[in-house]
């Protein structure tokens, strides 16, 4: 699996919702069922799936899907 | 200077003129910053002493820190990193707004603790330590500026800004005298790209302009104003005050502040917009919230934004690894720093008001987790709700003390239900305001948007007609001792 | 593709949207440049004409003693209202403050009244005087509101209690309250003793050069116990505790389109009332007085602008330096008070100003220093019309 796909499924877990699919420039917008609990679920699922972990700095300048993925590519 | 004064109306009539004749020369920027420090200097002086400080500061800090390497080379010392000059930032931009809001507080109950243990020694008042004889006094909109100023550090530090190159473009971005008393609280992003060149000389924007100056006027001389006069009555005596009149008292502040604060803040707005620049949207309808998170997402955004993108996120993604212990943990201290920030005079009614947010905003976002609640349960009873707890918290936010306060809060529940001595027109005045936030945002808007230009036309004659029999005295603005 | 596909990666909460305008919120009054010109003429039209509608509409009886209703002494508006019904050729308005305005006797015991009665025609002299003012004061009610005393005959009471103390004078350096403070010059010349930020001092110029704002503070002195809606509405009525009746009134009811008549009868004036005895029956003894001199004294150089003003407007003054109560002199203070009544002569005479002094009452003819007693009045309009300066400038055109 690409980590795209494998992305694809975290979030899928995440917001329990089969339908989901990325695209790199989706950003931050209201999810149903969102707040910010989940996104902290999201980027420990994530962290968990990859094995890797993230720093302070980066997590907060994440604009959209594409720069996640692209800082989860560069720790692989 | 105040916006709705006199000499403000002159200083307006003088620069306004000037700044559009300006505008194709190189002094455009130079005069509004001259503009913008002859305003902040009109209070006191000395504290523009205190402007240039912050300005200067963090125009230097963020030349060190564009001139270090993003991620920090292996094995470099302190010095060769970011985050230090950002940590060093922080505490030069914080220490003044700390010294002048907290230092004497602080003092007082140090040397109270010191009179517990018996200890011979008194800290002294913090006057005596003022140099050149300025007073020691809270410097007028401090912590607007310093969080202006601490956003670009911070933005800067994450990448998401490059530093600013032009020292009067920096100066115009922490001291514009729109802003720089009570907020809106603007982001480097947002701000700095509107002083690179001047607007253009556009219709729009004066008739854009003075529509929300005259709204925001109106709200706070016409509304506000009258509310207080209730509001006083009842908070500086609750002891001998009923049920009835104290719960409308509470209700009536909370009306009282959103027309205060969003009125300057719309004021604000509609000053600088008259000179072509936009700042960002302060209210948003607050009482329409269906939760505390929503309600911070209306009542007072650009600094609810703040704390969360500087306070709240870094904190929560710090503590991921204890997801519902870390969001709360993170949620109290940023309420605490909310309260904390709006500390004036007195510390812990501030401070109670402030962690009754963090608590319910912790108790809104568990609520709706629930699907049942999000699904089933009307609007209008999370409307009903979020008001009820909101006008809870503002008991703590108005009330002088916190014996006070709770005095009050007890008194709502055993004091007899006597005549509460409010005006008709308060009540009408208040159900007229929810009623207009209720339809603005349903399909209504659009007919109150269209409403044909005669009316517009004769509302605003309404307004100023209002307005001269409205004159009650002046009282300053709320938020203008933050 | 389901509306899945548009769910995306939660960050922070959303950005507020922002349309590049920068949106007017919840605030939809948004006019346009059309609506905003219409807006202009409106209030232009507005200020313009609705005092001078009001003005015809609202009923304003005067009789031939009528003065000024002492709630009303903050009323400008009216005030200037009444000097323009006063102003009527063949009739006499007497200018001057308490005095003329007659503190301790009831309108049919002042000056104004006699001097009618030793005329024959009764509200020959119209009782133009104001309780609580002095010539700085004055000078700003003439300047703004006095402007339809044109061409008539007008008498100028001159009053030396102003210059008995700085602190009368308003040349004192200590920052104190007085009365009528939106009358005074607020900027040139400076006024010692008057402490008032810029917003204030500028705020009083304005409302007493734009007509509407003070025919505003007229409605609210009239109709609303001086005090704006918002204020009336909650006022409560001094008693312990505290009614509020007020309420749930219509303020548009209060607006009963009439002036009210002063009280039928006042228990602080008048022969009947207790304050009514000589000054030295209600304990008060002779004083010494820090005169202040002429040629610093603020309410004199007031008075003499005051003069100029209704000289330039056509008006034939005569100033009437009323007697003083110099019996309540200290016997050592009195050259000091001569040189000032000296100098106030001398300067009249010496611009060809008729004027008139009129000779020191009895001490029994006194109520204080300055104001006589009903029979105090009777007697000076004797001593005054007996005067021949007096009968000349009467008959003079």
């Amino acid at each position: 699996m690409t980590p795209m796909e494998r992305l694809e499924k975290v979030f899928r877990v995440v917001f329990d919702d089969d339908e989901i699919a990325l695209r790199p420039e989706m950003t931050a917008n209201d999810v149903d069922g969102w707040d910010s609990l989940s996104h902290t679920n999201l980027i420990l699922s994530v962290e968990k799936e990859f094995g890797i972990k993230f720093n302070q700095r980066e997590l907060l300048t994440f604009k959209n899907v594409g720069d996640l993925l692209r800082s989860i590519e560069s720790k692989l | 200077m105040l916006f709705h004064t006199y000499p403000f109306i002159i200083f307006l009539a003088i620069v306004l003129p000037l700044f559009y004749l300006l505008r194709k020369t190189k002094l455009w920027l130079p005069f509004l910053l001259a503009s913008s420090y002859v305003f902040y200097g009109m209070l006191n002086p000395w504290f523009l002493l205190l402007v240039l400080y912050i300005t200067l500061l963090n125009y230097a800090i963020g030349i060190v820190m564009s001139r270090l390497p993003f991620d920090p080379e292996p094995g470099a010392p302190f010095y060769r990193k970011q985050i230090f000059w950002l940590w060093l930032g922080v505490f030069a931009d914080i220490w003044p707004l700390a010294f002048f809001k907290y230092a004497r507080f602080f003092n007082e109950n140090l040397n109270a603790v010191f009179g517990w243990v018996h200890i011979p020694f008194r800290l002294p008042d913090p006057s005596v330590i003022m140099p050149f004889g300025i007073p020691y006094l809270l410097p007028a909109g401090i912590s607007f500026f310093t969080f202006q100023a601490l956003s670009y550090l911070i933005d800067l530090y994450l990448g998401k800004i490059e530093r600013e190159r032009n020292l009067l473009r920096f100066a115009n971005f922490v001291c514009f005298f729109p802003n720089v008393l009570m907020g809106p609280i603007e982001r480097a992003g947002h701000m700095l790209p509107q002083f690179e060149r001047p607007a253009a000389f556009r219709l729009k924007n004066f008739t854009d302009g003075l529509s929300l100056f005259l709204i925001g006027l109106f709200k706070k001389l016409a509304l506000a104003s009258y509310l207080q006069i209730f509001v006083d009555r009842v908070y500086d005596n609750p002891g001998d005050c009923g049920a009835p009149e104290l719960i409308l008292a509470t209700i009536a502040f909370g009306w009282q502040i959103y027309f205060d604060f969003s009125g300057y803040s719309d004021m604000a707005r509609g000053v600088a917009r008259l000179f072509g620049f936009n700042l960002v949207l302060n209210f948003n309808n607050p009482y329409l919230a269906t939760g505390i998170g929503d309600f911070w997402r209306r009542w007072h955004m650009s600094f609810s934004r703040w704390i969360l993108d500087y306070i709240f996120m870094p904190l929560q993604l710090m503590w991921r690894n204890w997801p519902s212990w870390g969001t709360a943990a993170a949620l109290v201290v940023t309420f605490l720093f909310s309260g904390v920030w709006h500390v004036a005079g007195v510390f812990w009614t501030y401070i109670v008001w402030g962690l009754l947010h963090g608590f319910g905003l912790a108790a809104t976002n568990q609520l709706e987790r629930s699907k049942y609640y999000r699904k089933n349960v009307p609007t209008w009873i999370k409307r009903a709700g979020t008001f009820a707890f909101v006008s809870f918290a503002w008991i703590f936010f108005r009330a002088h003390t916190i014996d006070d306060a709770l005095l009050i809060v007890k008194r709502i529940f055993i004091a007899p239900w006597s005549n509460p001595h409010i005006a008709g027109l308060i009540i009408a005045i208040i159900i007229l305001a929810w009623i207009y936030q209720i339809l603005h945002e349903t399909r209504w808007r659009e007919t109150l948007a269209r409403t044909s230009w005669a009316w517009s036309a004769a509302l605003a004659v309404l307004l100023v007609v209002i307005l001269c029999f409205s004159s009650s005295g002046s009282g300053a603005f709320i938020y203008l001792q933050f | 593709m389901s509306q899945a596909a548009t769910k995306t990666l939660p960050q922070t909460p959303p950005e507020p949207v922002e349309d590049p305008e920068s949106p007017f919120g919840p605030n939809e009054m948004r006019l346009g440049a059309k609506q905003w010109i219409a807006f202009a003429i409106a209030i232009v039209l507005i200020f313009l004409c609705l005092p001078a509608i009001w003005q015809k509409l609202e009923r304003f009886d005067t009789g031939p003693d009528y003065r000024i209703p002492y709630s009303l002494s903050n009323d400008y508006w009216q005030i200037g209202r009444w000097f323009k019904k006063a102003a009527e050729p063949g009739r006499i308005v007497v200018i001057g403050d308490s005095v003329i305005w007659g503190e301790y006797v009831n309108p049919d015991g002042t000056l104004p009244h006699f001097l009618s009665v030793e005329s024959g025609a009764p509200g020959r002299f119209a009782n133009c005087g104001v309780n609580g003012f002095f010539p700085l004061a004055i000078e700003g009610l003439i300047d703004n509101y006095g402007t339809a005393l044109r061409n008539q005959k007008v008498i100028l009471e001159a009053d030396v209690l102003w210059m008995t103390s700085p602190q009368r004078d308003l040349s004192a350096s200590k920052k104190d309250t007085f009365n009528h403070t939106r009358l005074v010059p607020q900027f040139r010349p400076r006024i010692p003793v008057y402490d008032a930020d810029m917003n204030e001092r500028i705020g009083a110029v304005v409302e007493r050069n734009i007509r509407f704002l003070s025919w505003v503070s007229h409605i609210q002195i009239t109709y609303f116990d001086q005090k704006s809606i918002p204020q009336w509405t909650l006022a409560d009525d001094g008693q312990s505790p505290p009614n509020y009746p007020n309420l749930w009134r219509n303020p548009a009811s209060q607006i009963t389109m009439s002036i009210p008549d002063p009280p039928a009868t006042d228990p602080d004036r008048g022969p009947k009332s207790p304050r009514h005895v000589p000054w030295f029956e209600s304990g008060k003894e002779p004083l010494h007085y820090d005169w202040v001199p002429l040629d610093k004294s603020l309410q004199w150089q007031a008075f003499q602008r005051t003069l100029a003003t209704l000289r330039s407007r056509g008006n034939d003054v005569m100033v009437l330096l009323v007697p003083f109560n110099e019996h309540m002199i200290a016997e050592d203070n009195r050259p000091a008070f001569r040189t000032i009544t000296g100098g106030i002569d001398a300067w009249l005479a010496e611009n060809k100003i008729p004027h008139i002094a009129p000779a020191t009452l009895p001490p029994t003819f006194y109520a204080d220093a300055s104001h006589p007693l009903t029979e105090g009045y009777a007697l000076l309009a004797k001593n005054i019309y007996a005067m021949p300066e007096f009968q000349q400038w009467l008959k003079q055109r």
